[in-house]
């Protein structure tokens, strides 16, 4: 999995993901941490909509961010997931845990 | 090999394992049993006298979607070895479909996807169905390989930073001579109305009701991958001392 970060007008940080968010595609997420302490930004935004697989280990990576969003101050939201990704989500009852945006 | 034809394809009869190659592949061993040379001369792709699944004498994308989408499936070849496991021969007379890889190489390809793929392709199933057995079946590979082949234990992993070290030693294991050379086995049997997807490491078991507890424990990431399965399939059993996991979806 890749991801880009770019800032957006309301101050927040936007993530994109790319690719499949797994165990075995782990590799290219083992920087967000210091990227997101590094970046200034408290509150973050998680676009999925280019990630086409996540597994249980892609969820609790996301979840492990989350704690790097609050450890700054600040929150972390998702958004965009569909297809595989949403459903996978769904059954894992996500939104309970990270807030979800339309 | 050339292209994405393979080199040398595998059968199973009532007297034991037949390959059928050019040259001097009757030197490969089945689980350290010699392989008999199919009596036909030469490569015959086209065999119709059996279920047959393809050899892999090396780690080809291309090579395991023929395997699945013109055989039965593909075992890799490592050395003078086929990683053909105890479960191809029942698949082939139940006309399922199999792979038999490394711990390495199932780790490097997408492997649950082109299994299902090829699935769909066979069986003709939704979309919606086919996620379904993805997830499932990715989340049992992975067990499978990391905490049955790999042997390492699915604790340890609570924040980023032990996430980090545990995907370390996931390759440090990876690149161990007889860690990332054990075999797994993914195999689906069918009928009308069901499909069971199993996959078999060679590692030390596991009981799935000690999993479960460890993941319902609050902030704990171990045993999600199970908890998923649950979910996504009709329920699934464990058998060979804990190294098979087989899960059953309603077709």
């Amino acid at each position: 999995m890749e991801y880009r970060i770019v800032s957006a007008e309301d101050g927040r940080a936007v993530v994109y993901c790319v690719g499949r968010m797994t165990l075995p595609t782990q590799a290219g997420f083992s920087r967000i941490a210091d990227d997101m302490r590094s970046y200034g930004h408290k509150n973050w935004l998680f676009d999925l909509t280019d990630v086409e697989f996540i597994d249980s280990a892609g969820m609790w990576m996301l979840l492990m961010v989350r704690s790097v969003a609050k450890e700054l101050g600040g929150h972390l939201s998702i958004t965009g997931a569909v297809g595989q990704v949403a459903k996978a989500l769904d059954l894992a009852s996500f939104e309970d845990v990270i807030r979800t945006e339309g | 090999m050339t292209g994405s034809h393979p080199s040398a394809i595998l059968c199973c009869r009532s007297d034991g394992t037949r390959l059928c190659a050019e040259g001097t592949a009757a030197l490969l061993r089945d689980r350290n049993h010699p392989i008999a040379q199919c009596p036909r001369s030469g490569l015959q792709t086209d065999c119709s006298t059996q279920p047959t699944v393809t050899v892999l004498t090396g780690i080809d994308h291309d090579l395991i979607v023929h395997g699945l989408n013109h055989h039965h499936g593909s075992v890799e070849q490592l050395g003078d070895s086929l990683l053909s496991g105890g479960n191809l021969p029942e698949t082939l007379r139940r006309d399922g479909l199999y792979l038999g890889l490394s711990t390495s190489a199932a780790y490097g390809v997408e492997v649950a996807k082109l299994f299902t793929q090829a699935l769909r392709t066979r069986l003709g199933f939704s979309e919606d169905m086919r996620d379904n057995l993805e997830l499932a079946l990715h989340e049992a590979l992975v067990n499978g390989l990391i905490h049955g082949n790999l042997g390492i234990p699915s604790t340890g992993r609570d924040t980023l930073e032990m996430f980090t070290a545990y995907c370390h030693s996931v390759e440090r294991g990876l690149a161990d001579p007889v860690r990332g050379l054990r075999l797994i086995e993914i195999f689906a049997w069918w009928d009308d109305q069901a499909i069971e997807l199993s996959v078999v490491d060679q590692g030390e078991g596991f009981d799935p009701a000690i999993v479960e507890r460890e993941a319902a424990k609050p902030g704990k990431a171990s045993g999600r991958g199970l908890q998923l399965i649950g979910s996504l399939s009709e329920g699934y059993v464990t058998s060979e001392g804990g190294r098979r996991l087989s899960m059953r979806f309603r077709r």
